[in-house]
């Protein structure tokens, strides 16, 4: 037998680092960030942060499952922008704005499944079926609203407390954040659908030999995803008190490039929830920094882009 | 050209895989090369085309001493390879393939004109017609294949190994490669052929070296050898005690019993009978549907036709989740590509293929799961740091121990055994025997399929031996041996060609 040594400190700090490259990042960035400028650090812009990471943060959670089953969803941003104006178009023939909300969501998780469909039983590719599903959806929203956003939903009811509302002092899209935050670890660490999530992206002929049901799970995970759109798209309906059909251009790659900076492989099999919230707020901070900063908006996209690259190359790196 | 190769040693880590081993090809020689999976063949080639390195040894062409650093140099000393895999591009028309790397030049352009010419001239003296400017994958395999060797002749080559050429073909793309063979010998070309079809090599071959456990046993004329002595030659081993004493269990009930299963285009017409407490053997060639076979009992795939009985009821296996609630258990055939997460922990790896019985109400039960893992990796003797670690770090014997380890936490009825002992170590072979029988000794049914006699004979109880999709055979493992079984996989004596 080979002999199991223990590992000396500095190993075992070498490994937590090694572990841990995002967090380790996450922290030394809010350092730069506080010494470059101060306000960065008041408590007021924290939570405001924190804010700005919500949205991502939620649809990158079910993008993370996604990308561990091996897939890609191109169609979140879309998916967004339609499910808020499901949502827009039920408050504006009178629906009490709840009853309003659950209609989003479950059109959200209905487009998932679709696309969870064309995935699985109709064998296309994740990528292209979530192309279609992109540009479609779009097409679909701007058909619905005639092109026109929808707005002032009111200061009464769900639909004003989901985006605009605080616990206490803390705004409520950063507790919903924290609460799908637990929901998504528990989910993929804890449950026999997550570890199915796994075994799909790090082999997929080896769970289906090892009899899982691939395909009922891949539309399981489309659904979810398309679901987290939706409560992304409610709460951002309710912060801007507007649904506005080019809502949510651009934020699959956001949600992605959070995903990846979170650790996680584009191949599939390996990912975490923990790693893809740091992710959000990593451009969450790069963002509202540089906007401290005063650096100009122009600059503001092509550290974002470089942040990416650099993070996926010093993941690799270890 | 005329090739030797002295004295080659070659290691893979602490594994010796070639032992001393002169091999020699004559200038305007077809040479046949022999030996059992294992035996070193495709690693005497690999140092040829200078995939890989020798250890020790030395190679001369024309008597100067060569050293091959990668395959582009062994090309330019005219040696070429026509892999069991073809290496074309499907997609890409056939002229392209042919010129894919070496295309000619005129100015800044691919002189397609040229190309053509020479393509002509090369599909002229072979005696074949194809049409240059279609997709390769167009073509079957046999034409695919006549390309390649189209391709390796506008290299020049004068040395070309063909690797097991007749695997895919039909009897009809046989004939047409072996006419553009005889155009080869009459070219002046040496041929290395490698091929488990004992017939084919009797009717091209001039001379036949053949390989045994990494060594030469013997290179002779052909014209001094006969089938037996040949068969002799490549499975001379010594049983030893690599395979243990037989537990002496009496086949019981019977656990599974197929009546003219077919699929199309891979097997067809197969009765088996399968009991209690019994080993039954699988033996074929490649490609001769026994995978195949195993993976539409699994539910992997579906019978066209066909009766399937378990424990006496007709069954139709629709999923392989309901193949494991009916109690099969399928160690497959490639552990890195389907049998293996390789990126996940032995943990995890036993874990995803055994979720019903470690979870309750959709959760993961992570205590009962640490202690069930190691009782079943601690049954099949797994060594490894500890089950944290990632399977791609354990050597080939441990991975396919965890493979083991995770279906026996089914608790099977019946485990299909497909090629178990593939490129393992001897003592991981002989754990892996020694669990087998205790197996049987538990009254598992067990369904072994391997392409190493050696192993059939020393583990089954009864040998079903398929060919082409059709069972040959069925015997009872007394008083047999390997040349029995060999006759009826390669078809034997009655082996014809249309």
């Amino acid at each position: 037998m080979q002999e199991v040594k223990t590992p000396s400190f500095q190993e075992k700090a070498l490994e937590f680092v090694k572990q841990n490259i995002p967090l380790i990042g996450l922290i030394m960035l809010i350092i730069v960030m506080g010494i470059l400028s101060p306000a960065f650090l008041s408590s007021f812009n924290i939570l405001s942060v924190m804010r700005q990471a919500s949205i991502n943060g939620l649809i990158a959670f079910g993008m993370t499952i996604v990308i561990i089953s091996g897939g890609i969803d191109l169609s979140v941003g879309s998916s967004l922008a339609f499910s808020g104006m499901v949502a827009a178009l039920l408050m504006q023939a009178g629906i009490p704005s709840s009853i309003a909300i659950l209609g989003a969501l479950t059109a959200g998780a209905l487009v998932g499944m679709l696309i969870g469909l064309l995935i699985s039983k109709g064998k296309l590719p994740p990528f292209i079926a979530t192309l279609g599903g992109m540009i479609s959806l779009r097409g679909m929203t701007l058909i619905l609203s005639n092109g026109v956003p929808i707005s002032r939903f009111g200061d009464e009811g769900l639909i004003a407390w989901i985006g605009r509302g605080y616990v206490w002092f803390i705004p409520a899209p950063v507790v919903i954040l924290f609460v799908m935050f637990a929901v998504f670890s528990v989910i993929l660490k804890k449950t026999v659908f997550g570890k199915h999530v796994y075994a799909i992206g790090g082999n997929e002929k080896g769970a289906l030999l090892s009899g899982i049901n691939v395909e009922r799970n891949k539309i399981f995970i489309y659904m979810i995803s398309g679901f987290m759109s939706a409560l992304a798209a409610v709460i951002l309906t309710s912060r801007v008190n507007s649904a506005v059909p080019t809502a949510g251009e651009m934020y699959e790659l956001y949600a992605i490039a959070a995903v990846v900076i979170g650790g996680a492989s584009l191949s599939g099999g390996k990912g975490r929830a923990s790693g893809t919230i740091i992710g959000a707020f990593i451009i969450a901070i790069i963002n509202n920094g540089l906007n401290l900063l005063g650096v100009s908006a122009y600059i503001q996209q092509l550290v974002t882009g470089l942040i990416i690259i650099i993070a996926v190359i010093a993941d690799r790196k270890k | 050209m005329h090739l030797k190769m002295q004295s080659i040693d070659k290691f893979f880590g602490p594994v010796q895989v070639l032992t001393n081993v002169d091999f020699e090809v004559k200038p305007n020689e077809f040479h046949a090369l022999i030996g059992e999976n294992g035996a070193g063949k495709s690693t005497l080639v690999k140092i040829l085309t200078g995939i890989e390195h020798q250890t020790s040894g030395d190679v001369f062409i024309d008597d100067a001493p060569v050293h091959f650093k990668n395959v582009l140099e062994a090309e330019k000393m005219g040696i070429s390879i026509v892999n069991q895999e073809l290496n074309l591009f499907p997609e890409m028309t056939v002229l392209e393939n042919l010129f894919i790397c070496k295309e000619p030049v005129k100015g800044l352009f691919i002189d397609a004109d040229e190309e053509r010419r020479r393509a002509a001239e090369v599909f002229k003296r072979l005696g074949i017609n194809v049409n240059l400017d279609v997709p390769v994958k167009t073509y079957s395999v046999g034409i695919q294949q006549l390309i390649e060797i189209a391709k390796s002749l506008l290299e020049e080559a004068k040395l070309i190994i063909l690797d097991e050429p007749t695997s895919a073909l039909t009897n009809k793309e046989i004939s047409q490669l072996f006419d553009v063979l005889k155009v080869l010998k009459k070219e002046g070309k040496s041929i290395v052929y490698i091929s488990h079809r004992l017939p084919e090599i009797f009717e091209l071959c001039d001379s036949i070296s053949i390989l045994r456990d990494g060594a030469l046993v013997v290179r002779e004329d052909i014209a001094k050898m006969n089938f037996e002595s040949v068969i002799k030659n490549m499975v001379g081993y010594e049983l030893g005690n690599l395979f243990p004493d037989k537990p002496t269990v009496k086949p019981g009930v019977c656990l599974m019993e197929a009546k003219s299963l077919a699929r199309a285009g891979e097997f067809n017409d197969i009765s088996f009978k399968l009991h209690a407490g019994e080993i039954i053997g699988f033996a074929g060639l490649i490609g001769a549907g026994r995978t195949e076979l195993m993976n539409a009992l699994f539910g992997v795939t579906r019978f066209d036709s066909g009766h399937l009985e378990i424990d006496g009821n007709p069954v139709e296996i629709k999923s392989v989740a309901q193949a494991k609630k009916l109690g099969l258990g399928y160690v497959t055939e490639n552990r890195k590509e389907e049998g293996l997460f390789l990126d996940e922990s032995i943990t995890n790896n036993v874990l995803y293929n055994n979720l019903k019985a470690l979870s309750q109400y959709g959760f993961v039960d992570d205590k009962k799961t640490e202690s069930f893992v190691d009782t079943y990796t601690q049954e099949v003797q797994v060594k490894s740091h500890s089950n944290a670690q990632q399977i791609h770090q354990l050597s080939g014997g441990n991975q396919q121990k965890v493979v083991l380890a995770k279906w026996l936490a089914t608790h099977p009825k019946i485990l299909i055994l497909d090629e178990p002992t593939r490129g393992i170590d001897v003592k991981s072979k002989k754990q892996i025997y020694d669990l087998i029988f205790k197996l049987k000794a538990q009254n598992y049914g067990v369904i072994l399929v391997s392409s190493e006699l050696v192993e059939l004979l020393g583990v089954a109880d009864r040998i079903y031996v398929l060919r082409e999709g059709q069972l040959m055979k069925e015997m009872a493992n007394q008083n047999i041996k390997d040349e029995d079984i060999m006759v009826h996989m390669m078809g034997g004596n009655t082996y014809a060609r249309g």
